[in-house]
């Protein structure tokens, strides 16, 4: 037998083609064409009863696919060519329909795309969009089962189930126990990389002005001041002359760090940069748990950081003053050749200063008076970069003033750092957070001042204001991190504000559904008063999800039973209860029969009650087909009359006609 | 077949009359269809992913889909509780006819896509889709003659998804009746039935006016051959007799002298359509049976005559059981 191109075909092909959307970015063009000119033949083949590829035809294109695949990956089978098999085979399947289960099959692999999308994105956007093609591909589940159905029917039907599953869904997401220590969003595809573990001060402005959220920050309490917020990412030691380097030699604090003040607890949602450092406010009191904290106040993740994450952890205005140890010797050191101007000038200002605190306030004076300009498009320094920075072009960024106010420092023989991170960021009024972008990101110094410990100095702050070229800048520079909004202008601030309600919508994306973890759920069981930490817990929690499942599922079932009986209007709710009253009474009415020959049928049957059925059967007429369908007096006669009658049981069984009584 | 079982064991449903209306207690059965069972395993292989990736959105998504197979459920359910089967129909027509057996549903004010119907006659089973509520025709056997019995329906929905199938099976107390298949040939009712213990007797004149001959073919009664023309070695004839308008005559089993027991019955079938055909007031004899002559084009009459040739030799039980 010839094989055919399944009629129902034209409900199968909207499903698949909802499912691969997602994926067109990261799958190989060929496969997407694959894809589509199998679909499209299916589709236009469909009603016109195409005929299939023979059975040998498809094993060698599943072969042909299957070889693209492994040829395309190199060898290596990694999550996109999973997606390209699963793509391929949503292309394949369709051309071997041959009964029901195979269309039933072909649905569940669009449901199965879907959810792999799930893996490749998190954005709200993205699961917005996979959310409605579930109802999509559900519209086709039911045009499959019952094609009779109406396109409009089925997609209500679908949106209807979908909409009532969403809470039964999250009730199940809530409670499911999660095993992990913490969960991540999804990898991040896009490659955005944070800051680099070395600093260049010669090299091209790589930060730019990305809009991109780098980290988000919500405080218990709180936020401190402008002027305090530095987040800390980096602390660069080794200056080889053009470059500094993380070392990774620094030791770990075994204790918690103690603070002069009592500290300040915050949550960070740090965006995936590929990176293994994690960003804390200063100054961080113990690492989050999961993670390191360096001696150097800088928080180690093992892995890279390739998926958004979220943290909690106190901070401190200040750590407490702690004596200088030996390790720290390494922020002494500088090359020993190179920057020759520097190294005088570093002398002048170590022969002048009576202290720390004094030499300091001479180098940002310097910094201040002489004509430094801040610029993210700086001009090449030279061979020297730091001499050139200082005396030559006297145009850089936070960098080339962290670095050349670092290495003045060790020159003059006082221990010093340069820091890397952000600082400065926008609260968002609708989230209650800070929000910090990439383009916020800073660098600053450290300088140890013996009874004091390490003092943070931001020596970009020492630009004069009139000789800074950004907004950025003037962040850092201390004027204020949010921008008001008369500066913006009415759309501006339209604008503005539609950004700061977006963040603040994917930052409770993030919080309360992607970074839902086992502390997570601990803390939100808790506030319901249920745990999972010991079986009588666990029942408790699982009685409780059962008992709550249960009662949606009722209301749903009492919606639905309210929701057809709603729809009946009184009138034909009231002949109705007039047929169940003639039933009981003995005369049943077949489907068949209109209002008027039922009631001759039934004054046949009982002569007794026929001024009743005679009188409402006529109202019945009266309102159904005579035109007085609005007369509420007349719809309220005919609800009392039917209300009122009450026949009695059937007097002569013998003389009605059975309706099952056939041929005997 | 599990059905069945879980049916036995309840035991309900059992000769129930219509209008029948099911409900709760009807014994109204949910499970997962085979798609059902492979959505389900879909499901736990998204579930193990997100598991062992950690990730959250596939939890959710996951958990979506359980919950919208889930609800799917109740509309399942929902889609045959509260049907009602008004009645169920039958017209007798002759073996090998097509016949349908008429089922009236009501919906209770609402929809009912995709009703399924799987009619067990004596064994057999019949699967039938109804595209809404309404009318549905289920074709029934009638390749034998006789009273066939209804034995169970099984009525289902795997509305709307396909994932879940709810059924309910109900032992309805329905026969339906087959003629016999009719052979055409003669008609040659006997003239040999003696008025004396019979009231028409006295409109049979006339009856037996004697028509011609005919070559002898198996089954002619014996008492109309043509034994003077056999005599004188013309070979074997049988009389014939025309019959006239409004004349009595008796259908006898001996009528039809030669042949198996079933063509006997069609051949005595296509008498007794004859007979009422030609306005005859006619009575049927067959072995056990004896229907005294009818008034002419009575259609009860007719049903009774050939109803007792639909039985003959079926055992009375299934035919005796439901007199009014």
């Amino acid at each position: 037998m010839k094989r055919r191109v399944d009629p129902l075909m034209p409900n199968l092909v909207p499903a698949l083609a909802l499912g691969i959307v997602p994926h067109v970015m990261d799958l190989s063009p060929w496969i997407t064409v694959c894809c589509f000119s199998c679909w499209a033949y299916l589709w236009f083949g469909a009603g016109r009863s195409w005929p299939l590829p023979p059975r040998w035809l498809t094993a060698v294109l599943a072969f042909a696919a299957f070889s693209g695949i492994v040829a395309g990956s190199r060898g290596t089978f990694n999550s996109d060519s999973g997606i390209g098999l699963l793509c391929l085979s949503a292309a394949l399947k369709p051309l071997e329909i041959k009964k029901h289960r195979d269309r039933m099959i072909t649905l569940f692999l669009s449901y199965f795309m879907v959810v792999a999308a799930l893996f490749f994105s998190s954005s709200l956007e993205m699961t917005v969009y996979l959310y409605f093609s579930v109802i999509g591909i559900t519209a086709c589940l039911v045009r499959v089962n019952h094609p009779g159905i109406f396109h409009s029917k089925a997609l209500k039907l679908a949106l209807t189930i979908t909409v009532q599953a969403l809470p039964l869904s999250l009730i199940l997401f809530f409670v499911f126990p999660r095993i992990q220590g913490s969960l991540w969003g999804v990898q991040a595809g896009s490659g955005i990389t944070g800051l680099s573990n070395t600093l260049s001060p010669g090299a091209i402005s790589r930060l730019g002005q990305s809009n991109e959220t780098a980290l988000r920050v919500t405080f218990e309490g709180q936020a401190p001041p402008i002027s305090d917020r530095y987040f800390r990412a980096y602390v660069f030691q080794n200056f080889d002359g053009k470059t500094w380097r993380v070392s990774w030699l620094i030791p770990q604090w075994t204790d918690q760090v103690s603070g002069d003040e009592p500290g300040v607890r915050c949550t960070v949602t740090l965006e995936p940069h590929q990176q293994n450092y994690l960003v804390v406010p200063d100054y961080p009191q113990e690492a989050p748990k999961g993670y390191t904290l360096a001696q150097d106040l800088t928080v180690q993740s093992l892995d890279q950081v390739t998926k958004t994450i979220q943290y909690s952890l106190t901070f401190f205005k200040a750590p407490k003053v702690s004596a200088f140890k030996d390790w720290e010797a390494m922020y002494t050191t500088l090359p020993s050749s190179g920057n020759p101007r520097t190294h005088a000038l570093a002398e002048e200002f170590r022969k002048n200063a009576g202290s720390v605190e004094d030499l300091i306030r001479r180098v940002l004076d310097f910094f201040h008076h002489e004509a430094f300009y801040y610029t993210l498009s700086p001009p090449e320094p030279g061979e020297n970069s730091v001499d050139g920075f200082l005396f030559d072009t006297r145009r850089g960024y936070c960098e080339h003033y962290a670095s050349a106010f670092v290495f003045i420092m060790r020159a003059s023989g006082v221990p010093a750092r340069v820091v890397g991170g952000y600082c400065g960021g926008e609260m968002n009024p609708y989230g209650g957070y800070l929000m910090i972008r990439q383009k916020d990101a800073h660098a600053w110094a450290e300088v140890f001042d013996e009874g004091k410990g390490w003092v943070r100095v931001d020596p970009t702050s020492a630009v004069a204001a009139e000789r800074v070229e950004t907004d950025a800048a003037r962040a850092a520079a201390g004027t204020g991190g949010v921008v008001r909004e008369n500066d913006r202008g009415f759309l501006g601030g339209m604008v503005m504000n539609v950004r700061y309600v977006w963040d603040a919508l994917n930052h409770q994306w993030y919080s309360t559904i992607i970074g839902y973890s086992q502390s997570g759920q601990r803390r939100f069981l808790e506030k319901l008063g249920l745990s999972l930490d010991s079986a009588a817990g666990m029942v408790k929690t699982l009685l409780m999800t059962l008992v709550s499942m249960a009662a949606l599922m009722a209301l749903y079932y009492l919606r639905l039973q309210w929701v057809t009986e709603g729809k009946l209007d009184p009138v034909r709710k009231g002949y109705l209860r007039f047929l169940k009253k003639m039933e009981k009474a003995g005369v049943v009415c077949p489907t068949h029969l209109g209002p008027l020959d039922f009631a001759e049928k039934a004054v046949s049957e009982r002569k007794d009650l026929e001024k009743d059925i005679r009188g409402i059967t006529a109202l019945y007429v009266l309102l159904r087909y005579a035109g007085q369908e609005g007369d509420d007096g007349l719809i309220h006669d005919f609800l009392v009359q039917v209300g009122h009658f009450r026949p009695s049981k059937k007097q002569e069984p013998d003389h009605g006609v059975k309706p099952v009584n056939l041929n005997s | 077949m599990i059905e069945e079982m879980v049916d036995k064991i309840a035991n309900k449903n059992r000769n129930i009359n219509f209008p029948y209306t099911v409900t709760r207690s009807s014994g109204l059965y949910i499970l997962p269809t085979r798609a059902g069972l492979l959505f389900i395993t879909v499901l736990i292989v998204m579930l193990a992913g997100s598991i062992n990736y950690g990730n959250n959105l596939g939890f959710l998504f996951t958990f979506l889909l359980a919950s919208m197979a889930f609800i799917s459920l109740l509309h399942t359910h929902r889609n045959l509780l509260g049907l009602t089967l008004r009645s169920a129909s039958f017209r007798s027509v002759f073996a090998g006819d097509r016949m349908d057996m008429q089922l009236f549903l009501q919906g209770e004010g609402r929809e009912r896509p995709g009703l399924c119907f799987d009619v067990n006659v004596d064994g057999e089973h019949l699967p039938v889709c109804a595209p809404a509520s309404g009318t549905v025709a289920v074709p029934v056997p009638t390749a034998d003659r006789g009273n066939h019995r209804v034995m169970s329906m099984t009525v289902s929905s795997s509305y709307p998804f396909g994932l879940f199938r709810t059924w309910t099976t109900l032992y309805p107390d329905l026969t339906y009746l087959v003629y016999p298949g009719s052979a055409g040939g003669e008609f040659t009712p006997s003239n040999d039935m003696d008025g004396a213990d019979n009231p028409g007797a006295k409109e049979q004149d006339g009856v037996d006016d004697f028509k011609g001959l005919r070559p002898y073919r198996p089954g002619d009664p014996m008492g109309r051959l043509s034994w003077k023309t056999f005599a004188q070695g013309k070979g074997l004839y049988t009389k014939e007799f025309s019959a006239h308008m409004g004349e009595a005559v008796m259908i006898t089993w001996d009528d039809i002298r030669s042949g198996q027991t079933e063509w006997k019955i069609s051949r005595l079938c296509d008498m007794v359509l004859k007979a009422h055909d030609m306005n005859l007031s006619y009575g049927l004899s067959i072995p056990g049976v004896l229907i005294e002559r009818g008034e002419p084009k009575d259609k009860a009459h007719r049903h009774r005559c050939l109803k007792a040739l639909a039985l003959y030799g079926k055992g009375s039980d299934v035919a005796g059981r439901k007199r009014p």
